[in-house]
């Protein structure tokens, strides 16, 4: 996939946010945007999803330049997985896609139906189909989140910390998942507290600090960082290895 | 002592055992009533049919308010989110006024003060809309607590999903909002016949009435409070537990 983001400013309030963040990736398929809390990680991803528009500044995903490109349309070619799973509550899990497939997408009732089969299947949530979020623990409630995305066939899947909600076992649940998507040449955006995983899944890490990126590049970055701050922040990361 | 604390956990056994408590308490309220010789309690179920014809028009009026409190509950929801602050003041006005009025002096305020001067004459229906009036404040309440519980994320993932506006609404918060209603709205229900009793007083021919016209008729004043009671319990009983039944639902589904 391809991201340019050029000068970009968003403010809350009188807050800055992002502080006239640049970048340019070319041919990345997996992108990890990692760093402390409060880094503005969260609100790139939110802009780069077209969820919020940044105050200054333009973002070109793929060819759609957000400041030109129809909303409604734009959303139809992304996924968004939120920290906590979105599923409809009064809707089972294979409803709750099936639902955005033909309304959304119009496609016809038995196509949906096949392809959300298929992808629940694949991820292994195939006796859970019947069920609502609220029979479905944290887990995989999480992953119907991500195979709901998916089965709109996105070109570039955004995850915003998507186990931040979920204990250590739940979490690999989820990150494996996540990694099934790297062996299959799913594009995406995630972003991440969990370096080891970034490590595995991502080919390119954005690190963020205080509304800037420090340091971004290839994900050997994790093994030779080159600024002071992401080796003060992996070590802190890595404090008990 | 043990097989006594079990034998009281049992759902059935436990409800009779309470039941029975109340049982005794009212045989002893009986052995105990002065009048308990001159206790006619056929004078009053003589004219079943006047008091049959009098809890249909509770029912039906009360139905009724329900059906439009739902239009006032949520006009009033509008003006109270609305950012026009000149709207906002003249529903918030209206909250005080009402959650700081006793209904009996509402009904009254409202009949006197606004029917009588405008010249409606319809009792029926000056019941209606000053019930309907009163209830709209409680049912705002409902409204609001209704649309806090379908959270921020849901609403950006609508939105993420491309959902156009009017789809979000028919796929995604009426049906959630209608489970989550139903049990409020039965407590309102609830709610409002036990309020409309107080119709008696701006003479409303509903079953307050009806068994007061009985009562001065026969002399069966005690009688016709007891019946009176009765007559109440009936219907809001089974509703109390209908809305216990679906909140239990709607609570295991979220």
């Amino acid at each position: 996939m391809e991201l340019i983001i050029k000068n970009i400013t968003k403010k809350y309030d009188d807050k800055i946010i992002l502080d006239n963040v640049n970048e340019h990736i070319q041919d990345r398929s997996a992108i990890a945007i990692i760093g402390p809390s409060g880094a503005g990680k969260s609100t790139l991803l939110r802009l780069l999803s077209l969820i919020e528009k940044p105050d200054e500044g333009s973002i070109c995903v793929n060819n759609n330049h957000l400041d030109e490109v129809n909303e409604d349309e734009y959303f139809k070619k992304i996924g968004f997985v939120f920290q906590a799973h979105t599923l409809f509550p009064h809707l089972s899990v294979l409803r709750n896609i099936t639902l955005i497939l033909e309304k959304v997408h119009n496609i016809d009732k038995v196509e949906s139906k096949r392809r959300a089969m298929e992808l629940l299947n694949k991820f292994e949530l195939g006796d859970h189909v019947h069920k609502t979020a609220s029979q479905l623990s944290g887990g995989q409630s999480q992953r119907v989140s991500i195979v709901r995305s998916l089965a709109i066939k996105p070109e570039v899947l955004f995850l915003d910390e998507p186990t931040s909600a979920l204990d250590p076992v739940l979490t690999q649940e989820v990150l494996n998942t996540i990694l099934k998507l790297r062996e299959e040449h799913m594009n995406f955006v995630i972003v991440t507290h969990e370096i080891l995983f970034a490590k595995k899944a991502a080919d390119y890490i954005i690190f963020m600090e205080e509304g800037r990126i420090i340091e971004s590049g290839d994900v050997s970055i994790l093994n030779n960082p080159k600024t002071d701050e992401l080796k003060q922040y992996l070590s802190n990361v890595f404090l008990w290895d | 002592m043990k097989t006594l604390n079990k034998l009281l956990n049992n759902q059935i056994i436990s409800t009779i055992a309470a039941l029975s408590v109340y049982g005794l308490l009212v045989a002893l309220i009986i052995y105990l009533y002065p009048g308990k010789d001159n206790f006619q309690l056929n004078l009053i179920l003589d004219q079943s049919d006047k008091i049959f014809e009098g809890w249909l028009l509770t029912l039906f009026i009360s139905v009724v308010v329900l059906f439009f409190s739902i239009f006032s509950g949520f006009s009033l929801y509008l003006l109270m989110i609305s950012k026009n602050l000149f709207l906002n003041k003249v529903g918030s006005i209206f909250n005080y006024v009402v959650f700081g009025s006793p209904l009996i002096v509402f009904l009254l305020t409202i009949y006197y003060f606004l029917a009588v001067p405008l010249g409606f004459e319809d009792r029926n229906i000056i019941g209606i809309i000053a019930l309907t009036l009163y209830i709209g404040p409680y049912m705002k309440n409902v409204f609001e607590s209704a649309l806090s519980s379908i959270d921020e994320l849901q609403y950006q993932a609508m939105k993420v999903f491309g959902f156009k506006t009017w789809q979000k609404y028919v796929y995604i918060i009426i049906p959630q909002l209608i489970r989550i209603l139903i049990p409020p709205m039965i407590s309102n229900l609830t709610f409002i016949i036990k309020g409309s009793s107080l119709l008696y007083f701006i003479g409303v021919y509903e079953v307050y009435k009806q068994i007061a016209t009985i009562q001065s008729n026969t002399y069966a004043i005690v009688e016709g409070y007891l019946v009176l009671f009765i007559v109440y319990l009936i219907i809001t009983i089974p509703l109390i537990a209908l809305a216990k039944y679906f909140e239990k639902k709607v609570s295991a589904w979220n």
